[in-house]
């Protein structure tokens, strides 16, 4: 790609003489553009969540690094996303979060589009009064619809539509969290919280990954979750992280704890998991609770981080859970908080010339390396083409 | 109710972006001028009210649409 320089051959040797991915790209205007286009949207990435669109006709407009999306409840149990772009004269349709009773208008000359994407209304098209022009035909005007899929309520999509189906690309992740194929329920209001981060999506990927830095960030941990109770998730080419194999469930001072998910073998007693789904959703799996980290990238250098904490039981059910269900989004917020001082400080400091994208620690950080290598293949695989 | 008055309910309601008024509004409009033979402007407010009352979800959008596709304007 012209304007892209980025050497990646120190990236694509093997862990023990490799180097992370260069500065360019965390800083560059360019290899942002050209990452935005071979590894974001020529993959599946999240951009939302499916309670984004509760309620039949929720419509909920999502900028994903600069492509707009529309998220819509089409129906009770169907969540459809479209290209957010009237088909008549570019117009954004949809600025804000609401609900479409019934067709969707585009504010400039009114076309109107059902919530299934349909061209319903070209209004004086033929001239005042007159909705028809032979030369329009609404069949091929509809809404462009995005390909897109619910995974443990994080609403996927490909928008280049040339990745393998969902079920396919994720088939290791989803044969891997089988026994967590359960209804998830979001916890409210105080279970999503988003960060504005001043760094590139991907370090915030590369942190999630290891658990080496866990000792140092976050020191709480060290009291019941030791550097050494962890282990590798390694998955090249679609997903890295780490486990935990002393997990704690969090009580209350009666005691009280979540309800676990149903039917989860005895591995999951003490065991928790927690991946980075290549590229950008950061998923945790336990027995009484999970979370998505959906990473929206704003630019080279800015990502929006949507925390997002899930169930086993709806919580409008539970109010006894309410206060719990409080205390468990403070403790996870300030755990993630504690990744944003680290996260930036890695962005700021490759701005440094001499940087060269960093020794890795074979041992301990191999699961990231699975992700920079992943990275620069799909780039590099691009770049032969 | 006189033109005039429909045609002040009908700015009120854009002020206020009250889309069901503007569907039931547009189409009492639509269906004065029907009466009184002109049909072109008749057929101009009855877009306005179809596209109102698809926006509200209104059922009213396929009277306004029946008589447009009576006049060729609409499918």
């Amino acid at each position: 790609m012209s304007g892209v320089n980025s050497d990646l051959s120190a990236t694509l040797k093997p862990i023990g003489q490799a180097r992370g991915l260069p500065n360019e790209h965390y800083i560059d205007d360019a290899v942002f553009d050209e990452e935005k286009k071979v590894v974001l949207f020529d993959n599946w990435v999240g951009i939302g969540i499916s309670s984004d669109v509760p309620n039949l006709g929720d419509v909920f407009p999502v900028e994903f690094a600069g492509m707009p999306l529309l998220v819509v409840r089409e129906a009770k149990n169907s969540v459809s996303v479209y290209q957010n772009t009237c088909r008549h004269r570019g117009m954004i349709l949809i600025e804000k979060a609401g609900n479409v009773r019934g067709t969707i208008r585009c504010p400039y000359h009114s076309w109107c589009y059902g919530l299934d994407g349909k061209l319903r209304s070209t209004p004086h098209a033929g001239g005042p009064g007159r909705n028809l022009d032979k030369s329009l035909d609404r069949k091929q005007l509809g809404l462009i619809k995005i390909n897109s899929y619910v995974f443990r309520e994080v609403v996927f999509v490909n928008i280049s539509g040339n990745a393998p189906p969902f079920v396919d690309y994720a088939s290791k992740l989803i044969n891997r969290w089988r026994e967590h194929e359960k209804p998830l329920f979001h916890g409210g209001k105080e279970s999503s919280f988003p960060f504005d981060v001043a760094c590139n999506w991907k370090l915030a990927v590369e942190n999630y990954c290891e658990s080496y830095h866990l000792p140092w960030i976050h020191p709480g941990l060290n009291s019941y979750s030791r550097l050494e109770d962890h282990y590798h998730i390694e998955e090249p080419g679609n997903f890295a992280g780490q486990g935990t194999k002393v997990y704690r469930q969090i009580e209350d001072n009666d005691g009280l704890k979540f309800p676990d998910f149903e039917g989860l073998s005895d591995f999951w007693n003490k065991g928790a998991e927690y991946v980075a789904f290549f590229p950008n959703v950061l998923f945790a799996a336990q027995r009484d609770h999970a979370y998505a980290i959906i990473l929206l990238p704003q630019g080279p250098n800015r990502t929006i981080e949507r925390n997002e904490i899930f169930y086993s039981f709806d919580p409008k059910e539970r109010p006894d859970l309410q206060d719990l269900i409080s205390q468990n989004a403070k403790l996870w917020k300030g755990v993630l908080e504690e990744d944003i001082f680290v996260v930036e400080g890695m962005q700021k400091g490759r701005k440094g010339v001499h940087f060269d994208g960093g020794k890795f620690a074979p041992v301990m950080d191999s699961p990231t390396f699975v992700f920079h290598d992943w990275v620069a293949k799909k780039i590099d695989q691009s770049r032969s083409l | 109710m006189t033109l005039e008055c429909l045609n002040k309910k009908i700015l009120k309601a854009h002020e206020i972006k009250d889309v069901p008024s503007l569907g039931h509004l547009y189409l009492k409009a639509g269906k004065l001028f029907v009466d009184k033979g002109d049909i072109d402007h008749a057929c101009f407010l009855l877009t306005a009210a179809y596209v109102f009352c698809l926006e509200a979800g209104l059922t009213e959008a396929e009277d306004a649409r029946a008589i447009l596709i009576n006049y060729g304007r609409e499918e």
